[in-house]
Order: C-alpha cells, then sequence, then structure tokens
C-alpha cells in the first residue's frame, strides 16, 4: 500500500496559529512586537532582535515565483501517485519565502511569474497552501 | 597564530565501498582505521586522538561507541556530525596545535545502503514536506534552476560536471559508477528533480574511511610523504534559511577568502581541485566561489573542458559522490592524499604539489583545507 503523504502537527504550540489561518484561507506569518519584522517559518524568538514571542498577522498570499523544481520521481514513496508535480519557492511581501507546491502544469512556470494562493482542504485539521499562476492558465479552475 | 604546516596527514585508509551486507557503521570506521594503522606503520596504542563523525541519518558513528570498538582510551577525543572530513581534519589541527593530542586519527563508517536509510522526509512535517519537498535534489534543483535563469548556464555545460567525474572514476578501481557516459547519454536520461538528472545527485553507498594527523615535526617519522596541512577555512551561515538568496549560498566566498589567506594562497596555486559533491549543483556553485571563475561563469568554465582528465584543472580525480562512492565527502581527502603522494595510477595527475578540498554541510555551512607535499 502506497503510504499517505506526511501531515503536520496543528496542534503544536508555535505553528498553530498558521494552520489555524489555512483553515480559514488565510496565510499568517508572525511579526515582532518589538522590531516589526516578519518571519516564516514560525520560530519562538525573533532572530532578527532576539525578542519573544510575535503576533499572528495576515499577508497577502501572493508574490513572484524565485525559483522551481519539478518531481518526475517520486523521491519519498508517500508521493508516488502524485508524479510530475512542482514545487516552487515564492517571495511574498518583505521578501518572505514560501515554499509550496504548485498546482499547474510545469511547463507553464518560469521564474518570476506571479503567483497566488489556493488553499487545499487536506483533512478537518489540515489546510495546505498551495501556489498557482496568477494569471489563468489553461485547464484553470473556473471560481 | 597560522595553522601553515604546523600538522600533516600521514595515513589514509579506505574500506571497500558499495554494499557491505550485514555488517555496521562502526566496525567499518574500525576497519578503515586499521588499515590507516597499517600504512602508517602504527600500533593503536601510538595514537592519543580520535576524531569520529557521526553518520547521516542515524546514530552510529560517535566518538563513545567508534573508540570501545577501537579498544582505545586516547587523550583527546570527539564526535562531529557535520561529514565531508574538512571539519574533522580542521578540529584535529587545533587539537595538535593546543597540545591535546599528537597523533590523532579521524575515522567514518556508513552503512545507509544496505540498511535502507530513508533520505526521503525528514523529522518534523512542514507545508513544504507536506507537499511533497524531499531529497537534497529538491533545494539543490531549485538552486541550479535560479542559477540557469540568472547565468543562462545550460544543461549540456552543468552535465560537463557528472560526464568529467565518471570519466574519472573509469581509472579508479575503487570507483562504484564506471559504466561509460557520454554527454549523449547524459542529455538523453529524464530529469529526477527537474532541473536535475540522476547522474546530477550522489549515489548512496556503503564504505568506511580514516585518516591519521599528526605535528608536523612527528610527520617525518612516517613512512610515507607527508601531506602538510597549509590553510584552513570556515563558515557559518547558520541564519542562511532567512536570507533572500541562501539557495546560492553567496557565503562560500567567504570559506575561499579565508582559506586561500590561510595558506598564502590563490587559485592558481591549486594543482588538483576536490569538491564534495551530494550533487553537482555544489561544484558549479564552488568552482565559482573558489575563484576557478567569475560567478556566473561556471557553465562556460566546464564547458571547455578544464575538469576532464588531462585538463588544466583535475577535479574530483576520485570520481566524487556522484560516480566513486557516498562517504559524505571523506573520500575526496583520501584522493587528494593519495594524488599527492603520486601513487594515482592512470588517473595521477603530473606533478601535483598542491591541492584544495572544499565542502559544505548542507545550506548552514561551508569549510575548505588546501593541502601540500611541500611546507
Amino acid at each position: 500500500m502506497t503510504p499517505m503523504p506526511p501531515l503536520p502537527d496543528t496542534t503544536n504550540a508555535l505553528t498553530e496559529p498558521f494552520w489555524a489561518g489555512l483553515r480559514e484561507h488565510r496565510l499568517l506569518v508572525q511579526r515582532c512586537a518589538h522590531c516589526e519584522a516578519l518571519r516564516y517559518p514560525a520560530a519562538p524568538i525573533c532572530p532578527t532582535c532576539l525578542t519573544r514571542g510575535g503576533d499572528w498577522t495576515a499577508v497577502a498570499a501572493e508574490g513572484d515565483l524565485y525559483s522551481f523544481v519539478v518531481y518526475h520521481r517520486a523521491l519519498s514513496p508517500a508521493f508516488a501517485e502524485d508524479v510530475p508535480y512542482a514545487i516552487g519557492v515564492v517571495e511574498i511581501q518583505d521578501r518572505l519565502q514560501i515554499l509550496s507546491r504548485i498546482d499547474a502544469p510545469p511547463d507553464s512556470l518560469s521564474i518570476g511569474t506571479r503567483m497566488r494562493a489556493r488553499y487545499t482542504d487536506v483533512s478537518p485539521e489540515v489546510t495546505l497552501l498551495h501556489w498557482e499562476p496568477a494569471a489563468r492558465w489553461k485547464g484553470a479552475r473556473n471560481d | 597564530m597560522s595553522v601553515r604546516s604546523r600538522a600533516a596527514i600521514v595515513a589514509v585508509g579506505t574500506t571497500e565501498q558499495g554494499e557491505l551486507r550485514g555488517r555496521g557503521a562502526d566496525e567499518v570506521s574500525v576497519e578503515a582505521i586499521r588499515l590507516a594503522l597499517d600504512e602508517a606503520g602504527l600500533d593503536k596504542s601510538e595514537v592519543d586522538g580520535l576524531i569520529t563523525c557521526r553518520s547521516n541519518m542515524n546514530t552510529a558513528g560517535t566518538d563513545t561507541s567508534v573508540g570501545a570498538l577501537l579498544g582505545l582510551n586516547p587523550r583527546y577525543s570527539a564526535t562531529l556530525d557535520y561529514g565531508t572530513c574538512n571539519f574533522s581534519l580542521h578540529l584535529a589541527v587545533m587539537a595538535i596545535m593546543a597540545g591535546l593530542a599528537e597523533t590523532i586519527v579521524l575515522a567514518y563508517g556508513a552503512t545507509q545502503r544496505t540498511s535502507k536509510v530513508d533520505f526521503g522526509v525528514p523529522l518534523g512535517v512542514d507545508l513544504a514536506t507536506a507537499s511533497g519537498y524531499v531529497h537534497i535534489a529538491g533545494p539543490a534543483g531549485l538552486a541550479l534552476q535560479r542559477h540557469k535563469h540568472l547565468y543562462g548556464t545550460t544543461d549540456e555545460q552543468f552535465g560537463h560536471i557528472a560526464v568529467a567525474q565518471r570519466q574519472w572514476a573509469r581509472l579508479n578501481p575503487l570507483a562504484i559508477f564506471t559504466k561509460p557516459l557520454s554527454m549523449e547519454d547524459y542529455l538523453a536520461k529524464p530529469y529526477l528533480v527537474e532541473p536535475l538528472r540522476r547522474d546530477d545527485v550522489t549515489m548512496i553507498s556503503d564504505g568506511g574511511a580514516a585518516l591519521i594527523v599528526t605535528s608536523a615535526e612527528r610527520a617525518a617519522d612516517f613512512p610515507t610523504t607527508p601531506v602538510y596541512v597549509r590553510g584552513i577555512g570556515e563558515a557559518a551561515a547558520l541564519n542562511g534559511g532567512r536570507e533572500r538568496d541562501n539557495l546560492l549560498r553567496p557565503w562560500i566566498a567567504n570559506v575561499a577568502r579565508d582559506v586561500y589567506a590561510s595558506a598564502g594562497m590563490g587559485p592558481q596555486d591549486i594543482g588538483a581541485l576536490y569538491i564534495q559533491d551530494p550533487t553537482a549543483v555544489w561544484v558549479l556553485q564552488m568552482l565559482e566561489y573558489y575563484g576557478f571563475c567569475p560567478v556566473g561563469e561556471g557553465g562556460r568554465f566546464l564547458a571547455e573542458g578544464h575538469t576532464y582528465p588531462g585538463g588544466k584543472l583535475p577535479l574530483n580525480t576520485n570520481g566524487g559522490q556522484l560516480s566513486e562512492s557516498y562517504m559524505w565527502g571523506w573520500l575526496h581527502l583520501c584522493e587528494a592524499v593519495r594524488q599527492l603522494r603520486g601513487e594515482c595510477g592512470e588517473r595521477q595527475v603530473p606533478g601535483l604539489e598542491t591541492a584544495m578540498y572544499c565542502s559544505t554541510m548542507t545550506f548552514t555551512k561551508g569549510a575548505a583545507s588546501i593541502i601540500s607535499t611541500s611546507k
């Protein structure tokens, strides 16, 4: 039997607000209460000014494609049914880089392509943020 | 305080590479140590330092476990888990200069092939992992895609890394992948993680390697030609993951600056170059940052053929991790030592005096050593 793709622990105290945000189809990242630097992924302390904690703030889930790859072979059996699939790094505001799956034909992609979030509910607890080109591509959903 | 030629490598030991069925990593480490001791004409009781390398993805390889199997109570021992042997060599030089030990054995053993270690999914699932971002080919592919975008590097230019290393491997009896690989063959292969093909990514294999390092004074007592550590450099990009262009690892240029300053040398002094290569992307990046060509010109430089047998910059003359064996870079340093001693038969680089070994620990640490038969 093919193993299922691994799912994150959405109850982890550090990242729980991030996953809760995705469930509501919003992208939340931490903002340092002292120096206001945005950070992703989550961290218990601001690596810029070393202030503990941070406030979760919604950011626009769109940006430019910084780089991408296409998995033609599953390098973990959990993704055997997904190949070929693309993974990309998208730069959102403040040049935060968010890496995730791209839901689009790989040959439609190039560095610099404007991307937007596509929220993908995979279980009652887990919603993943995938990326897709902001401009309509052939085969795109009609919503 | 300068490290220049204060310590020397006086012996290397390498086990059979490939599939070592039924063997444990620590046992393989000790076999490599025994081979190095034999070459040095040394009894283990004369070793007063042990630096081991913890296995990638499992718990074998600590100094306590290897030392127990080796039956040794050294003055000094330590475990590193960065791999590549460069960090281990540097720690040995420091321990010798600090007087903690005088003759130190460095060792690494791996049985990741036969124990079927899963290099796919890391511990802790984040958004990236849940999306299928697994294996070192992921970030390496992202880095190459970016390089292609910025500098116009082509598949064929990049392919010269794997193709040249295979040519070298075919001259190396220790090498595992020795089937001929032409550029035509390479380009005809399907992508693994586009833009990387299978030939651009390390194999996983079992094996052991060990080196013996001692003070320059003591080195004269050994039967082998001493290979002096002329200069060392390191950089730690521990916050790198939060910096914009960390896929391109620009901080490697700092290692280059420091290793050349430490040795009082430059790229023009390097007769053979060794670059640790979990993927061929590492070779492309380091050729540029170590000044063998300008940043962005790596593809064009490779296409000129300099790194092939007979070229002006022999590179990974063992075949590297792409063709010789995995061993997390340890065999690169063993090969450099053997080349400097003139022991490499058909693949021997003529008149070689100085070599450099450059390595990295993923996207967070870098190290380099310049070694030479002259002080």
